[in-house]
């Protein structure tokens, strides 16, 4: 209750060393523990002082700003506050449970060093002074640079931090080589799609205008399972307010449980039921004219482009009724523009996403509901200068979520990425920078920082990365957890988690644009540092320090926020800086603006510039790679209480949801002799098998696809809670689809049989594994 | 298909130790009844029996405190602070405490004879009665049916009887098997009044059937066992100790599930 | 007089449990403990089907079967209508756990019975539960039942259905599932679909 297990265990151990010591006080001692049955109950953490520290979460990357509660020197609590836009004084479950990571016993505590002579993967280290671990790694890495060129060492990141990883440093080292798993393995196709079609990006947080919306579509868009705070929030206030939902999904989905309508489309076959969508608008003329005239450009070609794709025709391939197709589309006529199909968040599926997305703005478009109410609205970061330090020699450019970058200019003295020419678009793809480690093509990656980058639970082809870290002449981790990959590295370094630590200003476009911080409510544990101070350091071991000209984190702050004319303090007290938004064209109009960022100002329904690079300037339905008999199409999701593979060490989130099941059609679990409940392996063609899995068998899953949460499958024996429960989808991603568009590597084609017999693995309740684990 | 995120508390919260509990209080109280029939007829060995009846009270008080999770938070002298007439176990702890004072007395023999027996007399029947009363007021569980306020007591005086033939009391022989027929009787009514009761208690009948429905039988059948044993005492005794004590167990353990999604 | 009570709007909710994190937050309910959990239950077939996603806690009966069986009386009802513990008074005997129709009791590791109890402590504050503060999708409504304007009458009063856990009990349970998907009401108040779906 009032004492935790580590004060307990001091508590004991000081009582046993007075009884050896002198035994009249430990006579006292003991008295004084044995219980007293009319003693009230002992304090709870509430019952104290509790300190309120405002900052964001950082247990997804939703960001919602929260309020830290702190008692007696411990984090106790977090909660949303009603002043910040994303919270709005709500929390998801994993916003909730994540102080628990902080006081995870498995956290990592102190930089570690690969021992001299060992493999990577045989997880031996030393432990070293931060300036020992700085030291070695720039050595490393200028030994990599004489050799190499400084292009030869890739970043990826992902988190608060990432900033410093994955954009500043890497421009100051001078690497294009720098890549978020947020961009090709996850938003990158609707990012250039949208890029293509509108001149802008969808930003991290969907912009759709949830409160003056009446008719929902989702297409494999997963909310509820995926608990983004505020899109919950306004998905089940629109649904209060009486909209109505439409959900396509091969999954009965907790959106589907929902929806008004749900259309168990076959999986692969979305975009033939967008192109039908677009048949019915355009042929029976249920399209916004006026806005079609106004906004978009080629929308002639387009009426000719959507002939062949009758209802009749999607009907056979997507496996949804003709009938519903057209009704679909005349409800969401009917609601125009106040009818919207909102895009999802991880869209790299069969690597046609980007044409995919196409089709589904497109969509939109024809219901004239980009930029009014009630359909996707514009949203803009809100504008605070940068500190004050010499321009980089390289552009950042690993993007944000947005992942939109620039090619490296052609005068530079830098080469370009390494994965220039893959693909069209202009965005860097973690996983093609695997490679060139192996390959040596175009030039070699030898150096290699991981931040916050689970790389055998993001990157598809887990084997394939593991032989190529193995060429590697330098890979640093950066995590708060001993993760499998981290302890592959040679140089851990061990953050600080959110709540120890500043980071940089949170910036969100949103429909009311904000400006959020976060400041530390406790002191750093152990010997961990924040990761904008790791960065510093390590910039000014590398010589890079001129491009780190401030002194600490919170001159970096006051600094940048007295550009808008606040400061620190203020953002201290308040937590967030609201800003007025422009949602709609006509907040544009208003100014004689526009908001589109195209050539040609329009919204470009038929684009020259696909058309240009040989690519379809409108989007065409493609059938996509089937199973082979006995496999399914390996289809995975999220748990709403657990993010990625970040939270499965989180002792409080393992408690709701400890192991993952592989969802099958009761028909097909039948035909295999599989039991609900029963545990099963998951075999894929390459021969990588997973589990054992327990199967939920289940009537909300079509026959042709299993189903499991991401996430889950941690190889990892150092963390103990985490360590072998359940199946990892990423293992059995042994291949993927390159979108040859935006870069995005399409993991919906992996096909998997399910292995029934499978032994029952006995995990122990997660409260037995908390209470074996003593603090390290 | 049912998923969860936490899982309720729908585990057994009693567990084998408390199995003993029942059967020692079984003892306790069936002594403690044996011990008022005694002092109130003024049985030549009353004190004997007295002192087994406060060994026995010391037995299952001891097996409580040893299952108990709040055994080093001494709490339980809270039972006797508190006046909680609904509640069986504070029936069942005043029933043992009364039976444990007069026995006491019975064995100084000091002080008036008749009014220890007539403690005795509330102190035992409580004893005997709250087992059987603590499970069946949890109408959420329909194994533990209303017809174990007369099962309990019956198939502890039954233990009772029998140890006393295992240590050669002659008056037990005269009342071995009127009790054990009596109990499997009731048995028998038991299972028949889930078996067509409402439909929670046909599913908790198909439950305590699937769960130990045979060794359910055959505690039954031994407690019919003893007429048909009477030239050997030994078995006449072991046989249907052994029945009660499973039926009693079987009906503890497994009427702790209740029908709610599990 | 107060009588507290909750709503949980079965249309709104989707069950991520949130509600459930917080309370354990909050109420430093140690793991394996749960004070509030969530149940989802799947009826119906392919292609038409039903999911009930539904938080389960304390029900704050009107008639508490756990309270009566207390021995020691550490089980009671408060003058606001929410059945609470002292649990310094507990002697972890499990009679209100047995009794309890709805699991909502659990027994802490320190040896004490320890549920729900509408964070009294929050209450006291003028804040409302953990759990009615945090949830994202704002199903759940509070307040005293006594007063029509409170924001759990009225959710009560313009909902279209509303249905109680287990009313064949008896217990006249303060927390009320509005809205519930099924047309049947409560998946678990009907016994072949929880025997069919149930196990786990």
């Amino acid at each position: 209750m009032g004492m935790d297990r580590r004060e307990f265990l001091k508590l004991s151990a000081a009582s046993v060393g007075a009884a050896t010591v002198a035994g009249q006080a430990s006579a006292q001692s003991l008295l004084d523990r044995i219980p007293n049955p009319f003693a009230p109950m002992p304090p709870q953490w509430f019952d104290g002082d509790v300190e309120t520290v405002y900052s964001y979460c950082e247990n997804c990357f939703w960001k919602c700003g929260i309020e830290v509660k702190v008692a007696g020197g411990k984090v106790r609590k977090v909660d949303g506050y009603a002043t910040n836009p994303k919270s709005r004084g709500m929390l998801c479950p994993r916003g909730q449970g994540a102080p628990t990571q902080t006081y995870d016993p498995d956290r990592l505590k102190r930089p570690l060093i690969r021992v001299e002579g060992t493999e990577r993967g045989d997880g031996q280290y030393r432990e070293a002074s931060w300036d020992e671990a700085l030291d070695y790694i720039a050595e490393k890495m200028f030994a990599i640079r004489d050799e190499h060129g400084p292009e030869s060492v890739a970043w990826f990141g992902h988190g608060s931090g990432d900033k410093w990883f994955a954009s500043y440093l890497p421009g100051a080292w001078g690497s294009p080589n720098a890549a978020k798993p947020s961009v090709s393995l996850c938003t990158g196709p609707r990012e250039t799609a949208s890029q293509y079609t509108f001149g802008r990006g969808i930003s991290g947080h969907e912009q759709i205008d949830w409160s003056e919306t009446n008719y929902i579509v989702l297409i494999g868009h997963h909310i509820g399972e995926d608990t983004h705070n505020t899109q919950l929030q306004d998905f089940a206030l629109a649904l209060k307010r009486g909209a109505k939902l439409v959900v396509a999904d091969p999954r009965f989905s907790t959106a589907a449980a929902k929806a008004n309508d749900w259309l168990p489309v076959k999986p692969g076959t979305d975009t033939a039921l967008l192109l039908a969508w677009m048949h019915v608008l355009v042929t029976e003329e249920l399209y916004d004219a006026a806005y079609v005239e106004q906004y978009t450009l080629g929308f002639d070609r387009l009426v000719e482009h959507v002939q062949p794709y009758t209802p009749e025709w999607a009907a056979e391939i997507t496996e949804i009724p003709a009938d519903t197709i057209r009704r679909i589309a005349r409800e969401m006529a009917e609601h125009a523009p106040r009818a919207v199909i909102p895009v999802s968040r991880h869209v790299v599926w069969y690597g046609n996403d980007t044409q995919r997305n196409r089709a589904l703005y497109l969509v939109n478009v024809l219901l004239g509901n980009y930029g009014k109410p009630g359909g996707y609205y514009f949203c803009d970061a809100p504008g605070v200068d940068a500190y004050p330090a010499p321009d980089l020699p390289l552009a950042p450019s690993s993007g944000g979520c947005g992942g939109s970058t620039t090619d490296v200019e052609a005068d530079s003295p830098f080469r370009d990425s390494v994965d220039r020419g893959l693909f069209y678009g202009s965005a860097t793809a973690v996983q093609e920078m695997i490679p060139p480690m192996l390959t040596g093509e175009p030039y070699p990656i030898k150096g290699l920082f991981s931040y916050g980058v689970n790389l055998f639970h993001s990157i598809p082809k887990v084997d394939y990365t593991k032989e190529a870290l193995k060429q590697l002449d330098l890979y640093v981790a950066i995590d708060v957890l001993p993760m499998e990959h981290v302890m592959w590295a040679d140089v851990i370094l061990p953050e600080a988690t959110y709540l120890e630590r500043y980071d940089d200003l949170l910036l969100q476009s949103y429909k009311t644009p904000f400006i959020a911080g976060r400041f530390p409510a406790i002191e750093a544990m152990y010997d961990t540092k924040p990761g904008w101070w790791i960065a510093k350091e390590l910039g000014e071991k590398l010589g890079l320090g001129e491009y780190f000209p401030w002194e600490d984190m919170e001159d970096y702050l006051d600094t940048r926020l007295r550009t808008i004319g606040s400061d620190l303090e203020e953002l201290r007290q308040q937590g967030t800086i609201v800003r007025r938004g422009r949602p709609y064209f006509a907040d544009y109009e208003r100014f004689n603006r526009n908001p589109l960022g195209t050539p040609s100002g329009k919204i470009e329904i038929y684009s020259e510039r696909f058309a240009d690079a040989g690519f379809d300037p409108m989007p065409t339905y493609e059938p996509t790679e089937q199973p082979p008999a006995g496999s399914y199409r390996l289809l995975y999701g999220r748990s709403p209480v657990h993010t990625f593979a970040r939270t499965h060490n989180n002792a409080v989130l393992m408690d709701q949801h400890g192991e993952n099941e592989v969802w099958i059609a009761t028909k097909e679990a039948e035909r295999l002799g599989v039991a609900n409940g029963d545990y099963v392996y998951l075999e894929n063609d390459a021969g990588v098998r997973e589990g054992p899995v327990k199967a939920a068998v289940t009537e909300r899953i079509r026959h042709d696809c299993v189903y499991i949460v991401h996430g889950f499958g941690h190889k990892a024996p150092l963390m103990r809670l985490a360590n072998g429960r359940g199946a990892s989808d990423t293992a059995l991603q042994s291949s993927y689809t390159l979108d040859p568009i935006s870069g995005g590597a399409g993991l919906r084609n992996n096909f998997v049989r399910v292995v029934a017999d499978a032994p029952n693995p006995n995990h122990p309740p997660i409260k037995d594994l908390v209470a074996d684990r003593s603090p390290v | 298909m049912v998923e969860w995120y936490g899982l309720p508390w729908s585990q057994h919260f009693w567990h084998w130790p408390t199995l003993f509990h029942f059967a020692f209080v079984a003892l306790a109280g069936g002594m403690a009844f044996v011990t008022m029939v005694a002092t109130l007829r003024d049985h030549p060995r009353k004190r004997t029996y007295a002192l087994i009846t406060m060994g026995l009270i010391v037995l299952d008080l001891f097996t409580l405190w040893v299952e108990s999770p709040a055994r080093w938070r001494f709490t339980h002298v809270w039972l006797f602070l508190a006046f909680t007439p609904t509640s069986p176990i504070w029936i069942g702890a005043w029933g043992l405490i009364t039976s444990m004072v007069a026995s006491f007395f019975v064995w100084l023999d000091r002080g008036p004879r008749q009014v220890w027996g007539a403690l005795l007399v509330i102190g035992s029947s409580l004893a005997l009665v709250y087992p059987g009363l603590a499970l069946s007021v949890n109408v959420n569980r329909p194994i533990w049916s209303m017809i174990l306020i007369v099962l309990f007591p019956l198939t502890g005086m039954v233990t009772v009887t029998a140890l006393a033939m295992l240590f050669k009391q002659a008056w037990a022989k005269a009342f071995i098997t009127p009790l054990s027929l009596a109990s499997a009787g009731i048995g028998v009514l038991y299972l028949w009044g889930l078996a067509t009761g409402v439909p929670e208690a046909q599913q908790g009948f198909a439950y305590l059937w699937s769960h130990g429905g045979p060794l359910f039988l055959v505690g039954l059948a031994l407690l019919v066992a003893p007429a048909f044993l009477r030239r050997t005492p030994l078995l006449a005794a072991l046989v249907p100790f052994v029945g009660a004590t499973v039926v009693r167990s079987l009906i503890v353990e497994i009427g702790q599930h209740q029908f709610f999604g599990f | 007089m107060t009588r507290y009570a909750m709503s949980i709007d079965l249309s709104a909710c989707v069950g991520c449990s949130a509600c459930s994190v917080a309370c354990t937050m909050e109420n430093d309910v140690p793991v394996g403990n749960h004070r509030l959990w969530i149940r989802n239950t799947t009826v119906g077939t392919f292609p038409n089907l039903t999911v009930e996603f539904r938080p389960e806690q304390c029900l704050h009966c009107e008639n508490p079967p756990c309270v009566p069986v207390c021995p020691t009386g550490c089980c009671y009802v408060t003058d606001d209508g929410i059945v609470d513990i002292d649990e310094h008074q507990c002697i972890a005997c499990g009679a209100c756990i047995a009794a309890c129709p709805y699991d909502a009791r659990s027994m802490h590791p320190d040896g004490y019975v320890t549920k729900c109890n509408f964070c009294r402590h929050r209450l006291e504050e003028g804040k409302l539960p953990a759990c009615v503060e945090t949830c994202p999708t704002l199903c759940r409504s509070f307040g005293d039942l006594d007063d029509p304007n409170s924001a759990v009458s009225i959710a009560i009063r313009e909902a279209d259905r509303v249905d109680v856990l287990r009313p064949e009990q008896g217990t006249g349970p303060n927390l009320y599932y509005l809205n519930a998907p099924s047309s049947f009401g409560l998946t678990s108040n009907i016994w072949d679909v929880k025997h069919e779906e149930g196990a786990h």
